[in-house]
């Protein structure tokens, strides 16, 4: 399979305040290296802290890195013209940690989720807002939620906004921050499957951050473990989880919790 | 009387498109020191049912209750302002929202424990830090010196936990408290609300979409649906034996090893092949 995402050598670092009106540099991510794939699901698990969502962000070319490259499609996106950046752009999606955050409150259900939709086509009202409709279905929430504002729902409707607008317009790549932390597990399960079956039919690739190791093996091909700033170890999920390597996935192997029923 | 006391509690919202009933009866008795669990369906109102005992549901909201209580305070009385903080602290569902991002975290942790306790300036930076520490964050200066949005999503969280605890509450609404936190984090937490239940008789009510975490810290647990208690009882024994095929069914519908490749069963396929009726 061909390579669609490959990070080399990123670093990043913050200036922040050390708490006695001096700064200070932050240094969030080192020498970050991570090749994937097309049709590759990519689970990112690390301690909280360790600088995933930062990562996530620099794929997006939402904040730049310090030092290093990202290639998508084998091209960098902060040496593209601003056109060329929008239209490679339809080509990944994001679904943020926090709905409330990333989501316009004042934007209705229909308009958050037509808007991608909106900036790279061309369609009438009535086809616009069917396949609102259909995206919406596919992530559990009914019609009637199409003129909510994001700040009239619970956490987990609003959450599955954010994932019914990242899928709007088939994009290659979709990175998710956390999708369905806010999810009960049925509507978790309901996610999952969606993403699996788009992923069987449309050959989608995901890089996955989370902090449940179930939905990790039950989604990724191969795994990634974060722990300050640097990738401590890597492979195929069940080897990883199985026998981790290193102290810090031990220590999350360990740590989680149970499932009542097994 | 038990310490929270839920008898009976319906809200309805009203929308532009007519009333919708959120909360269609639920009825909890928490007894003091207990740690009680909610878990259920996204969107059947569990942060609803939370947010009628601060008084904070959304203004569209019409709240009312036979018996509506936590302590001594009737809550129907409407006096929110001997109750927040001082009897009753909440930690929000969403932190960077419960955040405000114009003030540091060491800020708004000094202006709750500048209301709530005695301590002088020294004191309560001394108990700040303490707070961060206890909560896991791992610089406790720089988390204190940093606004929300420099700080990640898991230490969002720890803010608002610390937050929460701050005010020295005898009641703690733990709303999905330890969704943004890595395991090794979440069970350090979970460890410092059990010891804070030991020590000072906290009660708390935790809501989480997580069932093993449940199974973990809740004497008790009650599983809601569309608005209603549908089972309730000692968490060990709903959650190894659930009457109900609702709960059932979200013990099915988790992903376990083993599971990649299948698909997983959601709750409408799962209620037709228990048999119940997903009205
Ligand atoms: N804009 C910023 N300014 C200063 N520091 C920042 C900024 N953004 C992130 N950081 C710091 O970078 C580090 C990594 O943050 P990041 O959000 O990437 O973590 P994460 O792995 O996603 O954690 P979580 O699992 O809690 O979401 C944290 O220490 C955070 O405080
Ligand atoms: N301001 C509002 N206006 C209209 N409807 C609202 C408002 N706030 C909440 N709702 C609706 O009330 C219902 C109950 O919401 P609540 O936030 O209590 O759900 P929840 O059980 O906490 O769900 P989750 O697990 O997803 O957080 C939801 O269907 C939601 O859409
Ligand atoms: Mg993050
Ligand atoms: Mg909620």
């Amino acid at each position: 399979m061909p390579e669609l995402l490959s990070v080399s050598q990123v670093y990043k670092s913050f200036l922040i305040s050390d708490g006695m009106f001096r700064k200070r540099q932050l240094d969030v991510l080192r020498d970050i290296n991570v090749i994937i794939e097309e049709g590759e699901a990519i689970g990112l698990v690390g301690e909280s802290g360790s600088g995933k969502t930062t990562l996530a962000r620099i794929i997006m070319g939402m904040i730049p890195a310090d030092s290093g490259e990202v290639l998508f499609d084998g091209l960098d996106l902060t040496a593209l013209s601003k056109a060329g950046r929008r239209e490679r752009r339809r080509d990944m999606a994001i679904v943020y940690q926090n709905p409330f955050v990333s989501l316009n409150p004042r934007l209705s259900v229909l308009d958050l989720v037509a808007e991608p939709i909106r900036a790279h086509e061309r369609m009438s009202r009535a086809a616009l807002k069917q396949r609102v409709t259909g995206l919406l279905a596919d992530v559990g929430l009914e019609e009637s939620y199409l003129n909510r504002r994001i700040g009239a729902m619970s956490g987990g409707q609003a959450q599955r906004v954010a994932i019914a607008r990242a899928l709007a317009l088939k994009p290659k790549l979709i990175v998710l921050d956390e999708p369905t932390s806010a999810l009960d597990v049925s509507v978790q399960a309901q996610v999952l499957n969606l993403l699996a079956n788009l992923r069987a039919t449309h050959g989608y690739t995901y890089l996955l951050i989370t902090h449940n190791l179930d939905v990790v093996r039950h989604m990724a091909d191969r795994v990634l473990v974060m722990s300050q700033g640097e990738i401590v170890e890597h492979g195929a999920t069940d080897a990883i989880l199985d026998s981790p390597q290193h102290p810090y996935t031990q220590a999350l192997v360990a740590a989680t919790p149970k499932s009542p029923s097994s | 009387m038990a310490y929270i006391e839920i008898d009976n509690l319906q809200v309805v919202l009203e929308l532009a498109t007519g009333p919708l009933a959120v909360v269609k009866g639920v009825s909890l008795a928490v007894e003091k020191g207990e740690i009680f669990g909610i878990v259920g369906e996204s969107g059947s109102g569990k942060t609803m049912t939370c947010t009628t005992l601060l008084g904070l549901t959304p203004n569209v909201a019409r709240v009312s209750a036979e018996t509506l209580s936590v302590g001594e305070h009737n809550l129907l009385d409407k006096n929110w302002a001997a109750v927040r903080g001082r009897e009753v602290a909440m930690i929000f569902q969403d932190p960077a929202s419960a955040l405000n991002p114009v003030f540091t975290i060491g800020a708004q942790i000094d202006a709750v424990l500048r209301r709530h306790t005695e301590l002088n300036k020294k004191a309560r930076r001394a108990r700040l830090l303490e707070l961060l520490e206890q909560v896991g964050l791992p610089d406790p200066l720089r988390t204190a010196a940093s606004y929300p949005h420099q700080i990640s999503g898991g230490m969002q969280q720890r803010a608002l936990i610390a937050m929460a605890l701050s005010a020295g509450a005898n009641t703690l609404i733990a709303d999905e408290p330890t969704t943004a936190l890595d395991v090794t984090v979440q069970a350090q937490i979970l460890a410092l609300l059990k010891s804070l239940r030991d020590q000072l008789g906290l009660t708390i009510l935790f809501v989480s979409h997580d069932l093993a975490v449940i199974s973990q810290v809740c004497d008790k647990v009650a599983v809601m649906l569309h608005g209603e208690i549908v089972e309730t009882g000692p968490a060990d024994a709903v959650l190894k034996s659930p009457d109900h095929p609702y709960t059932r069914a979200l013990l099915d519908a988790s992903p376990k090893p083993g599971s990649r490749g299948t698909v997983l069963p959601t709750v409408a396929a799962q209620m037709v092949l228990h048999g119940g009726s997903h009205a």
